[in-house]
């Protein structure tokens, strides 16, 4: 047969052709590559952060409109690539921002942010993505804030790569991605005692479905929901209540529950966001638990609200547990860390909250206190001197094997002189395999006395779509 | 009627015909790794030889040897050997002029060599990364096409990623 000799053929793309090689002819066979749309894609979602996607799209309307006009399908793909690329090589972090606020002072209600000492650290993935300049210039909270064009703003509190805001003594909330400087400001609240703060967001599962499934993306943080919850202890009624503020509506709604506490707090307590759920450990003196609220839920909704016990290992000391135990958001779980500074070893005990399966099925009955900790450091810290004083910071959002404390190593022999040696302080990163601290930052000995106290650190991890904030509908 | 048919466990090999007559005798595993080839293989009764008009015998050559070392691999796939694909891959995309980056790119593309087309286009990002909206233009002889005013409206819009 004839088509024997000649072998198959692969069918014709019109693909151009050519063999030239003089200077303006490579670089316009370049840009042919550049013409192609899908290539142009696939070539534009491996850049590593949206700070350079950006800025690609002042390169000409094409670019432009590719990345900011094709509806969601650029942020779909850019998203998906990063996730998967996170997914198979186990690496690929994504960068994060620590607010760290001077915590006697934070906690009276008074004072403002004028008042308080605040330390923002950037990772170092996070410093590129905001850019060298404004890290410069962002020593505090209120210089970083300071594109809200607002007095005295004060985090309360994060979720993802957002912040809540309170506005000096006033009861005005702003909520903002501090990254894009994209902000809104809440309605007011009602008026009410409330003393600690969460914010949340949430998938759109709506809006984001058709094209995330398109390309197999489970979650996307294209489009959100979010919500913002206030808490206070009514005494009169030995009651909490609670004020929750919907992103859907638009407005705050007010309700009030029984929870079984022998004794509420008057500090205000740092909530910690993870899969739309929101955690607050409750402490004063003692922990008594975590209180684990869902306000995607409706009230009636069972499972909206429950107390979490702690693993029965962690043992309630007399002293301040908030010295020695930290909540975390590690790589969308919740972690609870903690050490005992007492013996001539530290040990370090990290656990694992096995709660997903509480947060999207609703089948689950909820309302129980049987939630599972499982232990993943039992570790030894090997002291790099007997006179090493640590306290714990946080835990790393996205390795969970390094934890911050704020230590204070002595700098000479404090046997010499009548002089009171007030030592090196600095922020550390703690990495539990290597068991070895490595200093991130200095700190003064003054703030270092204080921050020990830090009760009030607010993580932010950036996402590598940075979040969106939904326009509030106008009520 | 080919005589090789026979043995059917041995490797198969195909020719491949490239634009300028140059033609190429590979094992089907290696050729395989082209989604386009593997498409045309996996067709019954088709013949050994594959023309190829759209690619080139030199940039042809260049996308089988690559071919030949990721499908060696997949036989015998270990974490070390994972390492040394990566490492040679990399020395593979290091020096590449933009002409040979196109064609390699383009024929790629044609020949749905997915993990090739990641590779190339990886390295184009890698050629964005870091440069300034002049730089990029210029890297590629793009000319800005927005109207006045535009760009400095977008800038504005988006002031976080200038800074």
């Amino acid at each position: 047969m004839a088509e024997a000799s000649e072998g198959s053929t692969l069918a014709m793309k019109t693909v151009p052709h050519s063999e030239t090689t003089t200077p303006s002819a490579i670089s316009k066979l370049m840009s042919l590559v550049i013409s192609d749309d899908d290539l142009l894609v696939e070539i534009l979602i491996r850049l590593p952060d949206y700070r350079c996607v950006v800025q690609c799209g002042l390169v000409c309307k094409r670019w432009f409109s590719l990345i900011f006009r094709c509806g969601l399908y650029f942020s779909h793909a850019f998203n998906h690539h990063h996730r998967q690329k996170r997914q198979l090589s186990g690496s690929n972090p994504l960068p994060y921002t620590i607010f760290l606020t001077n915590p006697l002072r934070h906690g009276h209600m008074f004072l403002t942010s004028y008042d308080t000492t605040t330390v923002n650290l950037f990772s170092k993935k996070s410093k590129i993505l905001h850019g060298e300049k404004r890290v410069q210039q962002s020593d505090d909270h209120r210089s970083y804030l300071e594109f809200l064009g607002l007095q005295d703003p004060m985090i309360i509190s994060s979720c993802d790569d957002l912040l809540l805001v309170r506005i000096g003594r006033e009861s005005r909330y702003i909520i903002c991605n501090p990254l894009t400087k994209q902000w809104f400001a809440l309605p007011q609240r009602p008026r009410s005692y409330f003393n600690s703060y969460g914010l949340v967001c949430k998938p759109n599962s709506t809006t984001t479905s058709s094209c995330c499934k398109k390309l197999g993306l489970h979650y996307c943080n294209c489009t959100i929901n979010f919500r913002v919850v206030l808490i206070g202890y009514s005494k009169t009624r030995r009651e909490l209540v609670t004020t929750t503020f919907s992103s859907e509506t638009g407005q705050w709604n007010k309700s009030s529950f029984f929870f079984p506490l022998f004794r509420w707090f008057s500090w205000p307590l740092t909530a910690y966001a993870c899969n739309g759920i929101l955690y607050w450990p409750l402490c004063q003196c003692t922990w008594q638990g975590i209180l684990a609220l869902n306000p995607f839920k409706d009230e009636a909704e069972e499972g909206r609200c429950r107390l979490i016990r702690l693993p029965d290992e962690i043992p309630s000391p007399e002293d301040d547990i908030f010295l020695f135990a930290r909540l975390g958001v590690v790589q969308g779980r919740l972690r609870l860390s903690e050490f005992e500074p007492y013996s001539h070893r530290w040990s370090l005990k990290t656990w694992e909250l096995n709660d997903l399966s509480r947060c999207d099925n609703d089948h689950d009955h909820g309302g129980g206190d049987d939630a599972d900790w499982l232990l993943v450091h039992d570790v030894e810290v090997k002291k790099a001197d007997k006179l090493i004083v640590g306290f714990f910071l946080g835990l790393h959002p996205e390795d969970g094997d390094v934890i911050f404390f704020i230590c204070n190593l002595p700098r000479g022999s404090r046997e010499s002189g009548g002089d009171r040696d007030t030592g090196e302080s600095g922020f550390y990163r703690y990495h539990v395999k290597r068991d070895s601290f490595e200093k991130i930052c200095d700190v003064p000995y003054r703030d270092f006395m204080l921050f020990k106290y830090c009760r009030s650190v607010f993580t932010i991890v950036h996402p590598w779509l940075p979040t969106k904030i939904p326009e509030l509908p106008c009520v | 009627m080919s005589s090789s048919s026979t043995t059917t466990t041995t490797t198969r090999l195909l020719m491949l015909k490239a634009s300028d007559g140059v033609t190429f005798e590979v094992e089907e595993a290696v050729a395989t790794k082209l989604g386009a080839i593997n498409n045309m293989v996996e067709e019954e009764g088709s013949e050994d030889l594959i023309c190829l008009p759209n690619v080139n015998g030199k940039f042809l050559g260049m996308v089988l040897e690559w071919c030949k070392k990721h499908a060696n691999n997949n036989t015998n796939s270990d974490k070390g050997n994972d390492e040394v694909n990566k490492w040679w891959d990399k020395e593979f995309v290091m020096d590449l002029d933009q002409n040979t980056l196109y064609h390699l790119l383009m024929a790629a593309d044609y020949l749905s060599g997915t993990e090739l087309v990641d590779l190339l286009t990886e390295k184009v990002a890698s050629m964005i990364r870091g440069k300034k909206v002049e730089e990029i233009r210029e890297t590629f002889k793009i000319k800005s096409d927005f109207l006045p005013g535009q760009e400095e409206e977008i800038r504005k819009k988006n002031s976080w990623a200038f800074e």
